[in-house]
């Protein structure tokens, strides 16, 4: 091992770049934390692991019967199942890696009491819990496609050249979820509260964003909300590169990208700083 | 202390270092309000996707002080070792924690060339323990930035090392948390690490793994890494490891200097002057052991050898003897099993007496296999004093071992044995009493 000299009182990584480097170094750790937070969804429980897909099945059937059956919501000329599927699948990305990056620090306080854990790996092994239950609905999207193509002659899962586009918007949606989670993980350390207001503020923000419904169904004067907000271009991203649907616009997807960047360089910075003082109250 | 550590490059260099708790002020609301929150934030509740960790144990600390350790500072050269002395909650575990980037520091700074790594029992914490050994050694290996394909390479090493004869599929639910704690050390000190920082208040400590931890330890000091130790107990604990002491009283340093001046004045200070002044060391005797050509050949085989070590006598009381040593090969380690019996009537009922054992290669002082042990002696009966050293057997034929005697002035010493032990080999096809190879 090449030696080098370290600042590690507390290990006291104020730059970004010495941040994101330990978090490299420490990657295989983070896909443990990934790892162990995909158990965690079934531990405990009777039929283990059997719970991963089964959940998203079930919640995935009540809420396509009550939003496409029930109240009858629009989404064009395919299946609704289809279409609440992977605007689903989109959104569990953000909402999947947020709400365990939110809690990572706490559920890992016992061990980072008795050994140095790299703080931001804990946090972005929440990528893979995220990612797991997304690839979940992209499952179920593509076998209930298969019925599809079977019983109409038409697949309406659209698997060609924009696959990219699609990768690009998850991709984004995993980084707000990082993001929002190194912005509440130090905060929950503190008081639960910041858990249960976390869960009212993106409950608000799934309101706003174009995840179950097309978004030209809403009134012009929520769209322009809905538009501009951050994480309805990903989510539209993934649609129109999956489903044919409009494509999003351009400056909003250009906006979205910059405030990512400019608030994770940002959060890295807060985060540094928080992230040491939550570990002094752990 | 550091000054030939520092013309050296040093490992580790520490600087103003200090850990403050922060306590609530329960007098101002906002301290109170703190406090509530703090207390809130500790445990789980049962929301469906909470979850809820089964080895959760949120502690309340009260620390007794503001300030766990407050202003240290120390070098660590290659080679080099630094015990840091104190009583128990003096902040010697507190400074190894900041120290190992386990609790982030208030002040100072500490800059390290390579890696250092934190040993001590509180890694059970950082395994899992729904899984196999295996995994787990992996996941703490992770922890300490150790890549998986390095950890499992060494896995064998490391049960071995840790005495655990376990299958790696074994799970960790079935194993006793003194194994598991085992395992975790050994995982920290394969961890290829150039500092430790070994919180030498373990569990396990005066056990024969924790003679074989030392060895290790030495080795690695041989290669050019560094230690520091925490000595609860006090330097004499460290033995040769660590040549220098820094003694903390509460959580600030009381004094630097050689492992020997730190001891004396942990002693003053602790008020035990009457033990310094009425302490006398009926001496020391040495004597060089030359092991049979045959050990180290074979593997898993106990010998026993034994001489008659009358030149132990010199200390002044022909009972205290060392009986044997007892010689297990294997594979690349040997233990050596040294017993010291104190029969009855050396030590006067009342009386404190210390023996200590130590060994190292012959003409080779500064590695010493194990740490002088003090065994304190009260009651006069006859005590066995088992020391286990580990020790690779291959190279080294000749062992010198010296045995230290300290009694409290004012104990009466009789002898109400006349015993005179005489020790043979029992090797097989070997009549003749391996005796010292020289007397001390």
């Amino acid at each position: 091992m090449t030696a080098r000299a370290v600042t590690h009182t507390a290990r006291q990584l104020t730059t970004p770049i010495a941040l994101l480097s330990e978090t490299w170094r420490y990657r295989w750790l983070a896909l443990y934390f990934g790892i162990e937070y995909v158990r965690m969804r079934y531990r405990g429980t009777w039929i283990g692991w059997w719970w991963i897909p089964l959940r998203p099945a079930i919640e995935m059937g009540s809420r396509a019967l009550l939003f496409g059956g029930l109240l009858g919501v629009s989404s064009g000329d395919r299946p609704y199942l289809i279409f609440f599927s992977v605007g689903t699948a989109a959104w569990l990305v953000f909402d999947r890696v947020g709400f365990f990056a939110m809690r990572s620090l706490q559920m890992n306080r016992r061990m980072s009491r008795s050994a140095y854990i790299p703080r931001l790996a804990v946090v972005t092994g929440s990528v893979l819990p995220g990612a797991v239950e997304a690839a979940l609905y992209f499952a179920i999207a593509g076998l209930v496609g298969l019925y599809f193509r079977i019983e109409r002659g038409s697949f309406y899962l659209y698997l060609d050249r924009h696959l990219w586009i699609v990768a690009a918007g998850l991709l984004l949606l995993a980084a707000y979820g990082v993001l929002f989670g190194m912005l509440t993980a130090p905060m929950v350390v503190y008081a639960r509260d910041v858990r249960y207001l976390a869960r009212y503020f993106t409950g608000a923000v799934y309101v706003f964003t174009p995840v179950i419904y097309p978004l030209a169904l809403l009134p012009p004067a929520f769209r322009s909300i809905a538009t501009y907000n951050p994480l309805s271009a990903p989510v539209e991203m993934v649609k129109y590169g999956l489903l044919q649907t409009a494509p999003p616009r351009w400056g909003a997807v250009m906006s979205s990208a910059l405030i990512l960047a400019i608030s994770f360089l940002v959060m890295l910075f807060v985060f540094a700083r928080s992230a040491r003082r939550a570990a002094a109250a752990v | 202390m550091s000054d030939r550590d520092s013309a050296a490059s040093p490992l580790l260099v520490v600087t103003g270092v200090g850990k403050r708790f922060e306590r609530p002020r329960p007098s101002s609301w906002a301290g109170r309000l703190v406090a509530r929150l703090n207390t809130r934030a500790g445990s789980d509740d049962l929301d469906d996707d909470d979850w809820v960790d089964p080895y959760d144990d949120v502690e309340e600390s009260q620390p007794t002080r503001d300030w766990a350790v407050q202003d240290v500072s120390f070098s660590v050269g290659p080679g080099g070792g630094v015990a840091v002395v104190g009583e128990r909650l003096e902040g010697a575990s507190a400074l190894l924690r900041v120290l190992g980037g386990v609790s982030p520091s208030t002040t100072g700074k500490a800059l390290a060339t390579g890696r250092t790594v934190y040993v001590s029992n509180e890694m059970i914490a950082a395994m899992p323990r729904d899984c196999s050994i295996r995994e787990a050694s992996i996941v703490l290996g992770l922890v300490l930035g150790i890549p998986p394909r390095v950890t499992i390479a060494a896995l064998p090493a490391i049960l071995d090392f840790a005495g655990v004869d376990a299958d790696p599929r074994r799970r960790t639910r079935s194993m006793a948390k003194l194994e598991l704690g085992r395992v975790a050390v050994a995982v920290a000190l394969h961890s290829g690490a150039s500092v430790f920082l070994y919180d030498a208040d373990i569990a396990f400590q005066r056990s024969p793994f924790h003679a074989r931890v030392w060895a290790f330890l030495a080795c690695r000091l041989a290669d050019g890494c560094g230690l520091v130790a925490s000595a609860p107990k006090g330097p004499h604990a460290l033995g040769g490891l660590c040549e220098h002491a820094l003694l903390l009283e509460g959580g600030t340093v009381a004094a630097t200097g050689t492992l020997g001046e730190v001891e004396e004045e942990r002693r003053r200070r602790s008020g035990n002057d009457r033990d310094a002044a009425s302490t006398d060391t009926w001496g020391t005797a040495t004597c060089t052991w030359s092991l049979p050509d045959e050990v180290g050949a074979r593997d898993h085989e106990r010998e026993r050898v034994g001489a008659d070590l009358e030149a132990l006598s010199v200390i002044g009381s022909p009972e205290a003897r060392v009986l044997g040593l007892e010689i297990a090969p294997q594979e690349s380690t040997s233990r050596i099993l040294c017993e010291l019996a104190i029969p009855h009537g050396v030590v006067a009922p009342g009386s404190e007496a210390r023996f200590t054992i130590s060994a190292w290669p012959h003409g080779r002082a500064a590695e010493r296999f194990v740490q002088p042990r003090p065994i304190a002696v009260g009651t006069g009966a006859r005590t066995a004093l088992r020391v286990e050293i580990a020790a690779v057997l291959e190279r080294v034929k000749q062992i010198d071992l010296s045995v230290a005697v300290e009694l409290r002035r004012g104990a009466a010493v009789r002898m109400l044995h006349g015993e005179t032990v005489s020790l043979e080999p029992h090797k097989k096809g070997d009549q003749g009493a391996v005796g010292p190879g020289g007397q001390g």
